[in-house]
């Protein structure tokens, strides 16, 4: 069964001409699948990705995550969708810098005022070799570290897909290969269904499945 | 090497200056609105010393300098001959009017020069000065006093004595001018020709003869070149003329003698100018250390390419002086307005005659501009410094305010958008501190002055200044001024009281002065009160039939004046009281008072003079029937407007010379002392909040402005805006609470030292320390603090989140 389904997925804008950033993409992804998603600039991906999110809304058509049609709701309630469903990974971390590692990774599932599985999030935290940082602020943390945060945030709240834009993107190469290799690991251990564009041909064939995008269409 | 490189600077000063759209007007408002303070303060303060001068300046009957009196001609020469004199103009003295009409108000009998006339605020306005011998000059209040139209050519009749003969003259009106009721004396100018008919210039010096006939000597008017030290100038000139000590008086204007500002205004001067100073400091270095901080990239990549510290803060600075050249024009043309505005309110306060005369002083505005620009060069240090530090690695890490570094870690807390908006609160600490500060300065502010306000004891004021419900005398009693009429209720006054149904109860008293035999000096005075039994509960513990049955009287210890000191008598002691044909009167001392009551007395100090106090019936049967010097009268309550009329109504048409106080007026005036307290504070700590709110509007807008790409992740990873405006709300209230928490502690200190402050000042205080004006803030406050984080998102939110995800 697809978690995630794309039906004519449309994002047009109007700059003068009209722009057709995505022109009618239909994709579907199974669950557990380790999905890659390339392009060059201005294909179209990033806008793809933040569709899939629920970060942005298409001029046309939709996105299906676990057989709810996520355009239909509302704002804040497409919000608290998200931080029940997708786990997101960007390039630039994004990690919150007054909270320490703990309480960013901790920050979807208490935004949601739930209680954390503390043997869950312990794994996560091991499996990424984040144990010694727990208490570290962000910016006592090298680049491909805040990069394991993030993605340990992406999987604390066990999100039904975790969204990766570049998450390489500001890494060198060999650390690079070590956080996807730590993202792919993750996926498997926990069960987890992850999308991720990236540049990187290398990075892209660790995914089970690549999806090439030009001109806001799979090719 | 020498690089000529300003215009480039120049340039970058300019094109940053530009991009900064939003920080300009914020910039200059703040400078602007520091600006309206410093005029507003300068403005008042220089209104309100000029006005003390200037009415100085007419109780002493000249804007000169100087005054060397009753001289010779040959005495005037010398003077006008010695070098530290840089001007001079003289009168000459014949004698006073003597006509029955003119005994209320003293009208001097002079020649006079133009320029002196014009020094003594008695130049004609209608009309000029004498030429014809029979010509005279002289006020409205002379013409009016006589009864003499405003017309040039009417006949003016006087009567004056010179050295024992009497003249009687006709004078022709030529000129006249508005007559000022606060000058000591009214001047009457005649001609040069009469007066050396009448009054020819003596030869010998006045301190060689008894100093009694003073006609035809010359009176100087002497400028200085600077009115500092005016006494030491007049020393030197005693030299320089070569005068004998004691040969010639020169007397200072003391107009510029009573310019050292007493301690207490001094401090509560210099303590609002550093309020200003601060709440200035507040806002602007606020201002520009955000702004700079947001521009810290452009200043690491300036850096980068080439540019030196010292440049990076010539940018700044450049910045700031641009922003002044508009905000402090504004403030000072705003503040002008202000200051003006509030004039009449603290001359109220200062009471007397003074009549407001502001002007636009350009010394004002410089003052005002350099503490102004003095306060935006403090304020713009810290910031230029953090630019021309910038290290152009760690620019591009720069986030809203710099993340500590110090304390490695941090303890783990269950994050919610209470911890998160502590959080972010504090980790611009010294933003924080700056925006609470300056919110709490206006708090603090209004809450002094409305203790102050609150602790003005109407009861005090009014026990001090009145013993009954209204008060009767001659109108010279309760004006300031020397010439005091101690006989001024007249029987038909007192039987259209006693018929109306008041109680009244008198006080009489008489000045008895023993002279020495030439008769000049006097070798003791007593000041004598014949009072009724109501007065003397107010301050003895003697039983008032006592009092009256017996030959006994009451001595206050309190005597006044630094020459030979009078001996006070001990209980038991008899003193002799004796009245004006020389009768006498033995009285015995039954007890000694701190001092008789001010409200009840003749409102004027003599000099070494025991105050004596008898009964009522044995200050008549010493000086025969006469009428009281004043009348306190006490009516039942419904009866006090019919009182108040009759009393208005009587000194309007009947008797001018009548005064009176009443409660009521007291409690209108008090009422008015209040008001100007408000008034003046309120204005001041209006602005103030006004900066703070800026202050406080500004550090939040740009805040969350800085971290709309923080904001926008967090609306990724699933916070909702509800949330987020959850946070953002209790970001603002934080400073809320830190500002009252402040105001209420320190604030608090600070208040209560303020009141120490005034309770020595105002004498009718009485300590009543008040929290509500603070407590009344807080409403508004947290409707502030909550508003403005809840009307930033909202603006925030019209941007989509992927479009603020992107913003690098």
């Amino acid at each position: 069964m697809s978690v995630l389904k794309t039906t004519n997925l449309k994002k047009h804008y109007a700059l003068g001409t009209v722009v057709k950033a995505l022109d009618g993409v239909d994709i579907a992804v199974e669950q557990g699948e380790f999905v890659s998603i390339v392009g060059s600039s201005g294909s179209g991906k990033s806008t793809l990705l933040h569709m899939l999110g629920g970060l942005d809304r298409p001029t046309e058509g939709n996105v299906e995550i676990n057989g709810q049609i996520i355009f239909n709701m509302k704002d804040d309630e497409l919000t608290i969708f998200r931080r029940r469903n997708i786990g997101f990974v960007f390039q630039s971390y994004n990690l919150v810098p007054v909270l320490n590692v703990e309480e960013n990774i901790l920050l979807p599932i208490q935004l949601d005022g739930n209680k954390p599985d503390e043997a869950y999030i312990d794994r996560i935290i091991d499996t990424l070799g984040l144990t010694e940082k727990r208490k570290n602020m962000p910016n006592q943390l090298s680049g491909g570290q805040q990069q394991r945060v993030a993605i340990a945030r992406a999987l604390a709240s066990k999100p039904a897909i975790v969204l990766a834009d570049e998450p390489t993107g500001n890494l060198d190469s060999k650390t690079g290969m070590d956080v996807i290799g730590l993202l792919k690991v993750s996926g498997e251990k926990f069960g987890q269904t992850i999308i991720m564009i990236t540049h990187n041909p290398e990075i892209a064939q660790m995914a089970d499945r690549t999806i090439h995008i030009e001109d806001g269409r799979i090719v | 090497m020498r690089v000529s490189n300003n215009a480039t600077i120049r340039r970058l000063t300019l094109r940053s200056l530009k991009a900064n759209k939003l920080r300009n007007i914020v910039a200059v408002i703040a400078i602007a609105l520091t600006a309206v303070l410093f005029t507003a303060i300068f403005t008042l303060g220089g209104n309100m010393l000029e006005t003390v001068q200037n009415s100085t300046m007419r109780q002493v009957g000249t804007s000169a300098h100087a005054g060397a009196k009753l001289v010779t001609q040959e005495q005037y020469d010398r003077i006008a001959a010695a070098p530290s004199v840089r001007d001079i103009s003289y009168n000459i003295i014949i004698g006073l009017a003597e006509n029955d009409a003119l005994k209320k108000s003293q009208t001097e009998l002079r020649y006079s020069e133009n320029t002196s006339a014009k020094w003594g605020f008695s130049y004609p306005e209608v009309g000029s000065m004498p030429q014809k011998e029979t010509e005279i000059a002289c006020s409205t209040i002379t013409l009016d006093l006589l009864g003499i139209p405003h017309e040039i050519g009417a006949s003016v009749p006087l009567e004056h004595s010179v050295n024992g003969k009497k003249y009687t003259e006709t004078f022709t009106l030529c000129g006249y001018w508005t007559g000022d009721p606060v000058m000591a004396a009214q001047q009457a100018w005649v001609s040069r020709e009469y007066c050396d008919k009448v009054a020819p210039m003596p030869t010998i010096s006045l301190s060689q003869t008894d100093g009694v006939n003073l006609a035809g000597y010359i009176c100087a008017d002497i400028w200085f070149s600077n009115s500092l030290n005016i006494e030491g100038k007049v020393a030197k000139l005693q030299k320089e003329a070569g005068f004998a000590p004691g040969e010639v008086n020169i007397g200072v204007n003391w107009a510029y003698v009573g310019n050292e500002i007493d301690p207490t205004t001094a401090i509560i001067a210099v303590f609002v100018l550093l309020l200003v100073l601060l709440s200035g400091y507040l806002i602007i270095y606020s201002i520009f250390t955000i702004s700079v901080t947001a521009d810290i990239h452009f200043f690491g990549l300036l850096k980068t390419i080439g540019t030196t510290g010292l440049q990076l803060r010539k940018i700044v600075a450049g910045q700031a002086l641009l922003l002044s050249a508009i905000g402090i024009p504004l403030g000072l043309l705003i503040g002008c307005g202000v200051g003006f505005g509030l004039t009449p309110f603290i001359l109220n306060i200062m009471g007397g005659n003074l009549t407001i005369s502001p002007t636009v002083n350009p010394i004002i505005f410089m003052f005002s501009a350099v503490f102004s620009l003095l306060t935006v060069f403090i304020s713009c240090r810290k910031p230029a410094r953090i630019a021309a530090k910038v290290s152009p690695v760690e620019a591009v890490r720069y986030a809203d305010a710099p993340i500590s570094k110090s304390g490695k870690s941090k303890r783990t807390k269950v994050v919610s958008p209470l911890t998160m908006a502590d959080a972010n609160v504090t980790r611009g600490k010294r933003k924080l501190i700056t925006v609470v500060l300056s919110l709490s300065l206006s708090m603090i502010l209004l809450n002094s002055v409305f203790s102050a306000v609150n602790g003005f004891d109407m009861e005090k004021y009014l026990s001090n200044s009145i013993v009954s419900d209204f008060a009767i005398a001659d109108s010279s009693i309760f004006t300031n001024g020397s010439a005091k009429k101690l006989d001024g209720v007249t029987p038909k006054m007192l039987q259209l009281l006693t018929s109306s149904g008041a109680e009244i109860s008198n006080v009489y008293c008489r000045d008895v002065y023993k002279w020495n035999e030439s008769g000049t000096i006097p070798t003791e005075t007593k000041q004598i009160y014949g009072i009724g039994s109501s007065e003397l509960a107010l301050f003895s513990e003697v039983d008032y039939e006592k009092l009256r049955s017996e030959n006994v009287c009451i001595v206050s210890k309190q005597v006044f004046g630094v020459g030979p000191t009078v001996a006070i008598p001990k209980v038991g002691d008899i003193i002799t009281l004796t009245n004006e044909s020389g009768a006498t009167e033995a009285f015995e001392v039954v007890e000694l008072v701190e001092e008789y009551p001010y409200q009840i007395s003749e409102r004027y100090y003599l000099g070494d003079s025991l105050t004596v106090i008898i009964s009522n019936e044995a200050f008549l049967n010493l000086f025969g029937e006469t009428q009281p010097m004043q009348t306190n009268v006490n009516v039942e309550d419904k009866l006090v407007p019919e009182v108040e009329k009759l009393l208005s109504d009587y000194a309007k048409n009947i008797d001018t010379a009548l005064g009176y106080i009443s409660r009521s007026t007291l409690m209108a005036e008090f009422d008015g002392l209040r008001k100007t307290y408000v008034a003046i504070g309120g204005a001041l700590s209006f602005i103030l909040a006004l900066i703070g709110i800026l202050n406080f509007t500004n550090s939040q807008v740009t805040s969350i402005f800085a971290r709309r790409r923080e904001l926008a992740i967090l609306q990724s990873i699933g916070m909702t805006g509800k949330q987020t405006k959850k946070m953002l709300f209790c970001e603002g209230l934080l400073h809320a609470i830190l500002t009252i928490l402040f105001t209420l502690t320190v604030g608090l200190g600070i208040g209560y030292l303020i009141m120490q402050v005034i309770a020595g000042q105002v004498w009718f205080f009485d300590s009543r320390f008040t929290l509500a004006p603070s407590l009344y803030c807080i409403p508004p406050l947290l409707l502030i603090c909550a508003a403005v984080p809840f009307v930033c998102y909202n603006r925030l939110a019209r941007e989509s989140v992927v479009e603020r995800l992107r913003i690098e």
